[in-house]
């Protein structure tokens, strides 16, 4: 087993970023195949992140200290075990079919294979059973009592993470059973690595890889990325790494010593602020001229390996580097000075632009540890400053005054809704009227065009009525006509509908129990 | 049961960047960041601040926050050098406090606009107009979207806004306000509809600014603006009449926009329709006029006549009585004001308790020696007549833009009346300030309405305001914070799981509707906007082709840094993919910039251009290197043009009028927000590549959900005639 350094600077210390230059007509930039399903570890939606971006996204919202995950320690962890299930699970089917050439219950004919199919088939909570003849596969006793108490359905007994269907135990077994082979055509991401691997191997495993590399990183290529998004350090270093482009890379590969400082010294300026470093033929392209910089860091353009040195030592220094980078040219000279006729005038800029930049907050708390962890039991993650029920409190106000009405209500809306039951003959009339609408004008069944058609009735005084419009009180008009009871009042059923709707419209967030709740909404 | 756990926590989990805080006042704003400073401005070729730069102007702009009597003598002696440099814009608005620095910056960038290339001449008035925006931002915002940039405009309307500084009485404060700015309302409403030219909606303001406004707020005489000045521009004769809606819904119809010659045919699906967005929007002008309910402006009207009759003198004793029947007529029309009218230390009492009185008196001029009574009661009626005004142009500007939206907060008939100017705070500056601040809809007054200065007149212990929906700041530009409310809600679209942007946030993408201006809307900008676009298209065919240089493509496109290295990835792995990385803005620039030379988009189409610099306008976002992964939402919505650019060019292949993009966007917008998953790759991604999947058939559908009643594609009938 090797041993995991968690720092950059111990791998630094030991040699490897100092070690001689990799050809410069290498490529910078190493694709690694990763087994697994983007799809099945994050949700479909991310589907499509694949290469640098995917690493890069990984790593904003694992180390993001703005709130965009709730709990990115726990999700990066997850994210990690999740890979090292799916490289697991192949290192196990590779070894059944290394001692018997395929995964089947033939491969048991060997001692080694017998061996290598037990393990395989542990994984999935199987075990090898005698069955007359031949063997066969069973349940183990984890797997037996789970089935026999039926505590889970078909989704949960997939023992493996991200590898996505065909691989829960009861195909295993089903399929083993019936003479078949298990084919490995588990779906693979891409993802990209600036950089040698053989530098990204000793950063995450702190060993000298050797010249295999490649090879190493090719094989370890889940454990690696699950590693780099989790490890503080490295992700920092790829951050700042991901987004220079091939020219630099080079120069980088070139110059390990910078490196090292990079990793060692300016790690947080540089992972913040180094996606605006450029440097070409031996000279640093400063953003809007080297005047500007060379006076502001003390060093020529055409000494990169101080200027970079120079640079990321100040934070600050490094975040106004990358602000003007970042800007449109015109206003990029505004800031360097460009447009000022004497150097007197820009200089003096400078220095008090230095002291505005020393008032300046740094602007991006990244990688910042978040304490606060998410309610997985809440329904709804209320924002904050959202008060219940406020935005329904006011429309609310001239209620129909029959008594299921208020009850649904009262059990619909949290908090008080203020004097409910008290009608007006126009708000009833409208109740009325909108409830046996199902089919409007339009041939939708749309709240809107109902409310609309009724507004058009020029029935006065309806408008009182203040909730039509709203997706909620759609369907409670609409359930008005079909009612759970078949009497016209409001069940069980409206009530649960109803409720996490209108929490929606009120800025809620609906989890995936609600899936009846999102139907009603797409209504 | 891990992937479960996984799936989440990776895709359930995620908040969304935190929204700004809405509302209190003083509203709490984050501090300005210099990438956002840099950005809001304006620059020459050499990189010099575009616009007055010279540093002693400034320093006297931000030296104090009035609106000057005599700027010339505050603003004294400029030297043209030195010129201000970065280092003086980032201290002067990103350090200190945030609302300054907001301030500062939405002074910058106005007189930027106004005054690109600002001459010496002009800075006394530019000062004026630095420090206006500063203290008083709506006012003179909602006269630039106009597209009114007379200097003389601003100063003017910058004079008598301080004047209502020095009105005390919050009641009669919250009158003056709803006079000026609903008068003002009306003005910008008719400007953008294309009823009034700028040089017409300039000169009606400078005749609004010119009422006499004292302590007590303007006694009536803003009804004469009304009927003297504004309403004649509008074509709208004057002929009131206390039983009347005539001028009422000639009004509307002025508000709709000018008639049109011809209005463009549409063929869809077989069938043929006159594209009409006048008529759409009058209908529901009406509809929602009706709503709204409150007195129309012939009654208003037909008592400032009869007050302006017994102040002129003209009214002799036999005219008396018929005065008489006339106020004793408008006892039973009149309806009450829900801001009840003033009685200091009594209760507030109901039109025709406050009339009685009057027409007592009136019929006791029974000869010549009484008629010198006749002033006192026409001060009186004035004053009636005031209360009844300010009610009324609270409710229009109200009318025109409720008439577009949707939602429960639409529907009470008081909404108007629930109006907060702010006018209860206990600082005096922020007092003066609040009515100008940017309208926003909230839950919740800070000062129920039973408080402003008067007794209310809803029953006793009811309190119906206390947590009702309303909008606080502005009565100008009133879109703005009703603009969530314009999204309508499309039949069959599944909300998402975890949605990507909150109620609150929706607000910004809804604002991108509402500034899109469909008057300005040109059918040649689509097909511009359209072939750029398609140019850009073939531009990366070509890169996938080997034919065009990564570099080239990537600096046209304006990608940052990171995303070139995506770009060179995707090449390398998916060549295939290359046509869906792309959004619809990077293809626009793809298509504009070629060779060393780039084509300008053309103007009205883009984000909106309102955070942070202030102006209610659209612009189309400059490609740059700014990272957004983390950006707020009013920081990507100035940033997201694409669902506008794929109307656009849906719009031209389809062969439809342009300004029906407007009537696009808000359905488009609705379902865009909830069609949207969060996903890791950011929200700005999530956005583009919505836009890029957007199918045509389900913008056909869009189309098809104009035609309706109160809907622009109105049915021709075999003859040309309306029908279906």
């Amino acid at each position: 087993m090797r041993h995991v350094r968690h720092t950059l600077a111990g791998a630094a210390c030991a040699g490897l970023l100092v070690s001689p230059a990799i050809g410069a007509a290498q490529s910078v930039w190493f694709d690694l195949t990763v087994p697994g399903s983007i799809e099945e570890m994050l949700g479909a939606a991310n589907r499509s992140l694949e290469g640098p971006r995917l690493l890069r996204r990984l790593i904003d919202v694992f180390h993001d200290g703005t709130g965009t995950i709730a709990n990115p320690a726990q999700a990066a962890g997850a994210f990690r075990d999740c890979l090292a299930d799916v490289q697991g699970l192949r290192d196990r089917w590779r070894t059944v079919e290394w001692a018997a050439g395929e995964v089947s219950l033939r491969a048991a004919a060997s001692a080694d294979g017998r061996r290598a199919l037990e393990q395989f088939l542990d994984r999935f909570d199987l075990r090898l059973a005698a069955g007359g003849d031949d063997l066969r596969v069973a349940p183990s006793g984890a797997e037996a009592r789970r089935r026999e108490a039926e505590e889970t359905d078909d989704e949960e007994r997939r023992a493996v993470c991200g590898v996505g269907d065909g691989w829960g135990s009861a195909e295993i077994e089903r399929s083993l059973n019936a003479g078949g082979t298990i084919a490995w055509d588990v779906p693979s991401f891409d993802v990209s690595l600036p950089l040698s691997p053989r530098v990204w191997l000793q950063v995450l495993y702190g060993d000298d890889p050797g010249p295999e590399a490649a090879e190493l990183a090719a094989e370890r290529a889940a454990d690696l990325v699950g590693r780099l998004v989790t490890n503080s350090r490295a992700a920092r270093f790829y951050a700042g790494l991901a987004a220079l482009d091939d020219s630099t890379l080079t120069w980088l590969q070139a110059n390990p010593r910078v490196l090292s400082r990079l990793a060692d010294e300016h790690l947080t300026a540089f992972a913040q602020y180094g996606g605006a470093l450029r440097v070409r033929d031996g000279a640093v392209q400063a953003p809007g001229g080297p005047a500007f910089w060379e006076a502001l860091v003390g060093v020529p353009v055409t000494e990169p390996e101080r200027f970079v040195g120079r640079l990321f030592a100040s934070e600050r220094a490094a975040n106004a580097y990358d602000l003007v980078a970042r800007l449109p040219e015109a206003s990029r000279r505004f800031v360097t000075g460009a447009g000022q006729p004497d150097a007197r005038d820009w200089r003096r800029g400078l220095a008090l632009l230095g002291r505005v930049m020393e008032t300046l907050p740094l602007p991006d708390p990244r990688f910042a540890e978040r304490a606060d962890a998410r309610d997985p039991d809440r329904v709804f993650t209320p924002r904050p400053g959202l008060r219940d029920g406020d935005r329904l409190n006011e429309n609310i106000c001239n209620l129909p005054d029959d008594e299921a009405t208020v009850v649904m209500w009262h059990a619909a809306i949290p908090g008080d809704i203020g004097a409910a039951g008290v009608a007006r003959n126009g708000t009833r009339e409208l109740w009325y009227a909108c409830g046996p609408m199902r089919c409007t004008p339009t041939g939708h069944n749309n709240p809107a065009d109902a409310l609309e058609y009724v507004h058009n009735d020029s029935r006065g005084g309806m408008f009182e009525f203040a909730c039509s419009v709203d997706a909620a009180m759609a369907f409670a008009l609409d359930a008005r006509s079909t009612s759970d009871d078949g009497r016209g009042g409001f069940g069980a059923g409206t009530r649960t509908l109803v409720r996490p709707a209108s929490l929606y419209r009120l800025g809620y967030t609906l989890t995936g129990q609600d899936q009846d709740a999102r139907q009603f909404i797409a209504r | 049961m891990r992937r479960l756990l996984l799936a989440s926590l990776v895709a359930g989990a995620f908040l969304g960047p935190a929204a700004p805080a809405r509302a209190q006042v003083p509203d709490p704003t984050p501090p300005l960041s210099p990438g956002e400073v840099l950005r809001a401005l304006a620059f020459d070729e050499s990189g010099n601040l575009a616009g007055p730069a010279a540093r002693n102007f400034w320093e006297r702009v931000f030296r104090d926050d009035r609106v000057p009597d005599d700027p010339r003598r505050e603003l004294g002696r400029v030297d043209a050098d030195p010129l201000v440099d970065a280092a003086y814009v980032l201290a002067a608005t990103c350090t200190g406090p945030p609302a300054a620095g907001r301030a500062r910056l939405r002074a910058f960038a106005f007189v930027q606009r106004i005054a690109p290339a600002g001459s010496d001449a002009d800075l006394p008035a530019l000062l004026v107009a630095a420090r206006a925006v500063m203290r008083y931002p709506m006012l003179l915002l909602s006269v630039e979207r106009m597209g009114t940039n007379d200097l003389n405009v601003h100063a003017e309307l910058a004079r008598a806004v301080r004047g209502f500084e020095r009105i005390v009485n919050p009641l009669r404060l919250r009158r003056a306000l709803s006079q000026f700015q609903g008068g003002m309302a009306l003005v910008e409403r008719a400007r953008l509809a294309g009823r009034l030219t700028p040089d017409a909606a300039g000169a009606a303001l400078l005749a609004l600014a010119s009422v006499p406004l004292s302590r007590d707020g303007f006694d009536g005489a803003l009804a004469d603006w009304l009927a003297r000045d504004l309403l004649p521009r509008l074509g709208v004769p004057v002929t009131p009449s206390l039983t009347g809606v005539t001028m009422d819904q000639q009004l509307l119809a002025a508000l709709a926009g000018p008639r049109a010659a011809e209005t463009p045919v549409v063929e869809w699906e077989g069938l043929t329709y006159r594209f009409d967005r006048r008529t759409a929007q009058f209908e529901r002008y009406v509809r929602s006029r009706t709503q709204l309910g409150g007195n129309s402006l012939d009654t208003v009207l037909a008592l400032w006549e009869a007050a302006d009759a017994l102040a002129a003198g003209s009214v002799g004793v036999g005219d008396v009585p018929s005065l008489v029947e006339r106020l004793e007529t408008s006892a039973t029309v009149v309806r009450t004001p829900l801001v009840g009218l003033h009685v200091p230390g009594a209760r507030s009492v109901p039109y025709a308790e406050e009339i009685q009185p009057l027409v007592d008196d009136l019929r006791e001029v029974t000869d010549r020696g009484r008629l010198r009574r006749l002033p006192g009661i026409a001060e009186r009626l004035r004053y009636v007549v005031d209360v009844l005004l300010a009610d009324l142009l609270r409710t229009l500007p109200y009318v025109v833009h409720l008439a577009d939206a949707y939602g429960a907060e639409t529907l009470g008939a008081d909404v108007a009346a629930r109006h907060e100017f702010g006018v209860r705070l206990a600082d005096p500056g922020h007092r003066g300030q609040a009515p100008w601040a940017a309208p926003q809809g909230r839950v919740g007054p800070p000062v129920s309405f039973d408080r402003i200065g008067e007794p209310w007149t809803a029953a006793p212990g009811e309190d119906r305001f206390s947590t009702a929906w309303h909008v606080y700041g502005s009565l100008l530009s009133l879109d703005l914070a009703l603009a969530p409310l314009y999204l309508p809600r499309f039949a069959g679209v599944m909300p998402p799981e975890v949605p990507a942007f909150q109620g609150d946030e929706e607000e910004y993408f809804a604002q991108a509707v509402v500034l899109f201006d469909p008057a300005a809307a040109e059918g040649g900008q689509a097909a511009s906007l359209a072939g750029a676009i398609r140019r850009g298209r073939a531009r990366v065919r070509r890169l996938t082709a080997g034919a065009a240089s990564l570099a080239d493509i990537a600096d046209a496109a304006g990608l940052d840094p990171a995303r070139r290295n995506d770009l060179a990835w995707v090449l390398r792995r998916r060549p295939g993919g290359v046509d869906g990385f792309f959004s619809q803005s990077e293809l626009l620039w793809l298509g504009l910039r070629r060779g060393d030379g780039a084509s300008r988009p053309p103007p009205g189409w883009g984000a909106p251009a309102v955070w942070p610099a202030g102006c209610l306008c659209m612009r189309m976002p400059l490609p740059d290197a700014e990272d957004l992964f983390r950006a707020p939402a009013d920081r990507l919505a100035s940033r997201f043009a694409d669902l506008q650019l794929a109307l656009a060019e849906a719009v031209d292949d389809m062969a439809l009028p342009a300004p029906i993009v407007r009537d696009l966007l808000p359905i488009a917008t609705r379902e865009m927000l909830d069609g949207i998953q969060f996903t890791i790759a950011g929200r700005l991604d999530a956005l583009a590549r919505y836009v890029h999947e957007l199918p045509r058939a389900r913008i056909e559908d869009y189309v098809a959900a104009l035609v309706g009643p109160g809907r622009p594609l109105r049915p021709v009938g075999p003859n040309g005639v309306p029908g279906g």
